[in-house]
């Protein structure tokens, strides 16, 4: 397979909230993924792309179908779990498996290996996109067209992180816990609620306002058009230093400390938020622990939160169909001094 | 699988209790766990196998085939030894354990009965490919579901013993108690789980002594004559709920470790076996919904569009100004159009209940009606023989009618020789949503009484519902001389609700026009996918004054709608007159259209629901 130079994440004009969204996916994938929803031509699915240059590599399962990460053992695929202690292990690349919106349901979940069964006259199990995905991003572009059966899929994979096959004479269940990415258009349809939950965090995207913006998305298109190697050959030390900057984050996560006052201050933002469930409170405080990551502290402080607010809570707010409620950036400031003002 | 353990779960006390008492008590009939998401309703399921030594949780996927739910013809039994043997299915899987169905509303129509018939009788019987078989099938039916998504069959609902709905906490202390064990959970499982062992373990051997004791455990007549009175007292439907409800006083009895049913373990169960059986037809729906009322009187969905209307209120003249234009056909209209307020919406989800016969051979994935397709999409739910030539082959039915004649057929290098009579096709159920065309009457007349502003209100209200059933809405809007399609059918119905807001009014009323027009989109979009299920709602108070074919502006209309009788749209008629002499035009054309007519004011009355499911099942 030739691979196509890919345009350079950090050559993305812009954006910053969308990137931000991104790359803490990536350090952390269990903040639950991202829905970027805007208009058409914002760099949406390029950015997703883009991501694939940065992933980190980690050690997974040699041979294992799956690529189960042995650190993660609530995860393991029934084989892996039986061989513990005795696996081989190998680098490999975290990818971004896409899901075309089209794909069918054999597909996705997973069917009867066909040409086994008429060869040998035994059943096996044909892995689909599903099972590429574990441990890897799902990206479905147009994420709202999709039909609602796929979606069915999907969503009770990721209720689960395993997916449970039981069609077309095939009874199978495998490890499917994935970092779900979604891009859409609002103009062309909304979301089902159930999935949007589903989504960690979700950011809206708009083409850049200012003039010179406007000027170096252009100039940077044209060239890279014009000369993809040379172009990505540029970025190549930006590139470098974000992917160190993500493998740092990587290990300094499991050293956070959350204090027990930004525990609360998530729970009270939920509370005067009213927003459904309590997905919205863990995303948070999640996010906020890859935020300070990411910014290189172990501390995780009451602004992380505030800025992790921004990015879980948007849809989370939106309780009804045309309920024209914002999220605002402020109120949820307030009640942080409120709480931090009670107690003194 | 690693479970988050049931005891560390924060609050849920009624969803627990629940699930606890179908432990102790499996004819209890089961739960189903109703509410918004990310409230650890499926945690609380799956946890649920830790906790009875053996006990299994079976999932039973969405996307699950019938084969595989009831079980079906061994293939490699076939293939290798000519023999036709049973292979057991998911319903095989779940006798003696639970059998668990997240998202259950969204479960195919097919699967649905096969488990509801297997749960009534405690029995799977397979009649399919040569093998005759049954086998017991006795299990705890579990399901949990966001009712957002659509609501469960009454049938369906009724087969739960227990219904409960779960909310988030609204504690404080909880919700952070909530985070921080999920937290810890995800930093390291196992040490979690470890914490948490004892609690475990206790809660296990209550559980099992509970079962040993559950036969033992008496309930006094008086108690019993307390739950039939609190049966009749709602209106409860047949009988189940009052043996529901003994069943699971005595199990909590059991739970509590005490040799009788008190008062109190009645009055604690009770609401659960009752929420859902309250009234003829009730839904779960309704019943939250009576339990929440602060939550129904949020839901209006209105505050934009209130503040659009306050700016738009002082632009408007007086309503009194305007003339009847019945009057006067030929008055100069206000040179400025007008942007009336949205009125107040209502829920209507009846008036476009579809009858059942329309229900077949549809494709399209809203839900307003789940059907049967013909194209080739949709979930795969089973399979028959095809008529004609297959075009969707049904690879593992196609299988597993070849299997048993191989011993005699073979070709080398293949296991399977596959003759054309084996051939099976796939049979695919697709949730169907109706493609809706609002035509709205945007002339000057609907100004009068400020009769746009109820008409905005109405029309929203079926944007509402149509929203919750994912239809495709378009909305197409006449006024002067011609109608104008103003928002192209679109699953965006936020696009659709702005531009309803800002509709201007004024002009005069080309009515066969509209019709016309209407009609010829509708056609259009059958050609493009002709499973679709249109309606036109034609918004309107029937005064036409504009003619299309250059006669009379009414015959014109009439015309029109008989013609569009004839292509087979289906209308509905919403009739906004308002005026003490009324001319009854509309009912006229909902005549002409053979469509059923509502009038505007009527959408207001409470029992609208079951009058309009009667004029559509009369049709």
């Amino acid at each position: 397979m030739t691979t196509r130079t890919i345009y350079p994440f950090t050559a993305i004009v812009g954006q910053e909230q969308m990137k931000l969204a991104l790359v803490l996916n990536v350090i952390n994938p269990k903040i639950g993924g991202v829905l970027i929803r805007g208009e058409k031509g914002t760099a949406k699915s390029t950015a997703v792309r883009a991501l694939a240059d940065l992933l980190p590599e980690r050690l997974v399962v040699a041979d294992c179908p799956f690529h189960c990460l042995p650190e993660d053992e609530a995860q393991l695929c029934p084989q892996c779990r039986a061989q513990k202690g005795a696996w081989t292990m190998v680098p490999s690349k975290m990818r971004v498996v896409d899901l075309p919106i089209s794909a069918t349901e054999d597909r996705v979940a997973g069917t009867l290996d066909i040409e086994h069964a008429l060869q040998t006259g035994e059943k096996r199990f044909e892995q689909g996109v599903l099972a590429e995905a574990n441990g890897n991003i799902l990206y479905v572009d147009e994420i709202n067209l999709m039909d609602d059966h796929i979606v069915d899929i999907l969503l009770d994979a990721a209720a689960m992180g395993v997916n449970i096959v039981e069609r077309e004479g095939i009874s199978y269940s495998h490890p499917a816990s994935f970092c779900l990415v979604g891009t859409m258009n609002p103009e062309e349809g909304d979301i089902r609620p159930q999935l949007l939950d589903r989504f960690g965090l979700v950011v809206e995207v708009q083409g850049e306002h200012s003039l010179q913006a406007r000027t170096a998305v252009i100039k940077r298109r044209l060239a890279f058009e014009q000369a993809p190697e040379g172009f990505a050959v540029q970025y190549q030390a930006q590139q470098a230093h974000m992917a160190a900057d993500i493998a740092r984050a990587k290990t300094l996560l499991p050293n956070a400390i959350v204090h027990d006052a930004t525990i609360e201050l998530a729970a009270r933002i939920a509370l005067e938020m009213g927003v459904d469930g309590h997905r919205a409170d863990i995303t948070m405080v999640k996010a906020a622990k890859t935020l300070a990551a990411y910014r290189q502290r172990t501390e995780v402080t009451q602004e992380d939160l505030l800025e992790a607010a921004a990015l879980v809570l948007p849809h989370r707010l939106r309780r009804r169909p045309f309920d024209v409620t914002h999220f605002d950036q402020d109120s949820v400031r307030k009640v942080m001094e409120r709480m931090n003002g009670e107690q003194g | 699988m690693v479970f988050y353990p049931f005891t560390a779960i924060v609050g849920q006390d009624m969803a627990k209790t629940a699930l606890l008492l179908n432990l102790v008590c499996p004819t209890i009939g089961g739960v189903l766990l109703s509410g918004e998401k990310g409230t650890a309703k499926s945690t609380m399921v799956r946890a649920l196998s830790q906790l009875l030594p053996d006990l299994k949780v079976v999932t039973l996927p969405l996307n699950a085939t019938e084969d595989r739910v009831v079980g079906t013809l061994h293939l490699e039994e076939a293939v290798k030894h000519g023999k036709r043997a049973f292979e057991p299915g998911v319903l095989a899987a779940a006798h003696g354990h639970v059998l668990y169905v997240d998202e259950v509303n969204l479960l195919s129509e097919s699967l649905t009965n096969v488990i509801l018939d297997a749960a009534a009788s405690g029995i799977n019987v397979v009649e399919r490919e040569g093998i005759s078989y049954r086998h017991p099938a006795r299990f705890v039916l579990v399901g949990s579901m966001n009712p957002e998504e659509g609501h469960l069959r009454p049938q369906l609902l009724d087969r739960f013993g227990l219904v409960v709905t779960v909310s988030g906490a609204r504690d404080r202390e909880e919700r952070i108690q909530v985070i921080k064990r999920r937290l810890a959970f995800e930093e390291d499982a196992l040490a979690f789980i470890e914490r948490y062992r004892d609690q475990e373990a206790m809660l296990r051997a209550r559980l099992v002594r509970a079962r040993e004791r559950l036969s033992e455990i008496t309930i006094e007549d008086r108690l019993l004559t307390k739950i039939a009175a609190t049966c009749l007292d709602t209106f409860a439907d047949g009988h189940r709920a009052d043996v529901v409800i003994a069943r699971a006083a005595q199990a909590l009895a059991a739970l509590g470790d005490r040799d009788q049913v008190t008062s109190d373990d009645i009055e604690a169960v009770a609401p659960m076996a009752l929420i859902h059986r309250q009234q003829v037809g009730g839904t779960l729906a309704s019943a939250s919904g009576a339990e929440r009322p602060e939550l129904a009187s949020k839901t209006m969905p209105l505050e934009g569009a209130e503040e659009k209307a306050r700016d738009a209120k002082t632009l408007a003249p007086d309503p009194s100004d305007w003339i009847d234009p019945q009057h006067d056909a030929e008055m100069t209209w206000p040179a400025k159009d007008q942007i009336l307020e949205v009125g107040e919406p209502f829920d209507v989800s009846a008036v476009l209940a579809l009858s059942p016969d329309q229900r077949t051979r549809r494709r399209g994935s809203g839900r307003r009606s789940k059907t049967r397709t013909m194209a080739c999409t949709g979930r795969y739910v089973r399979y028959h023989l095809p008529r004609g030539k297959a075009t969707d082959i049904a690879l593992d039915a196609t299988l597993r009618a070849a299997a048993p004649y191989q011993q005699a057929r073979s070709v080398p290098g293949l296991a399977i020789a596959i003759h054309s009579s084996d051939i099976r096709q796939k049979i695919r159920e697709k949730r169907v949503g109706n493609t809706i065309l609002f035509l709205v009457d945007a002339s000057g007349s609907m100004g009068a009484q400020r009769r746009m502003v109820a008409v905005k209100g109405a029309v929203l209200s079926l944007l509402r519902d149509a929203y919750k059933k994912r239809d495709t809405v378009g909305m197409m809007a006449f006024r002067n001389q011609d109608a104008a399609l103003l928002l192209p059918p679109t699953r965006s119905i936020d696009l659709a609700h702005r531009l309803l807001r800002d509709l201007p009014i004024g002009g005069r009323t080309p009515l066969a026009a509209g019709i016309v027009r209407a009609v010829d989109l509708v056609q259009g979009l059958r050609v493009k996918d002709r499973d679709i299920l249109p309606m036109v709602i034609l918004v309107s108070d029937g005064r036409a004054n504009v003619t299309l074919w250059g006669v009379d502006p009414v015959e014109d209309a009439r015309q029109a709608a008989q013609w569009a009788a004839q292509q087979d749209v289906p209308f509905l008629v919403i009739d906004t007159e308002a005026s003490i002499v009324r001319l009854g035009l509309s009912e006229a054309m909902s005549q002409a259209l053979g469509a059923p007519c509502l009038r505007l004011e009527d959408l207001r009355a409470d029992d609208i629901a079951s009058i309009v499911r009667l004029i559509l099942e009369s049709r």
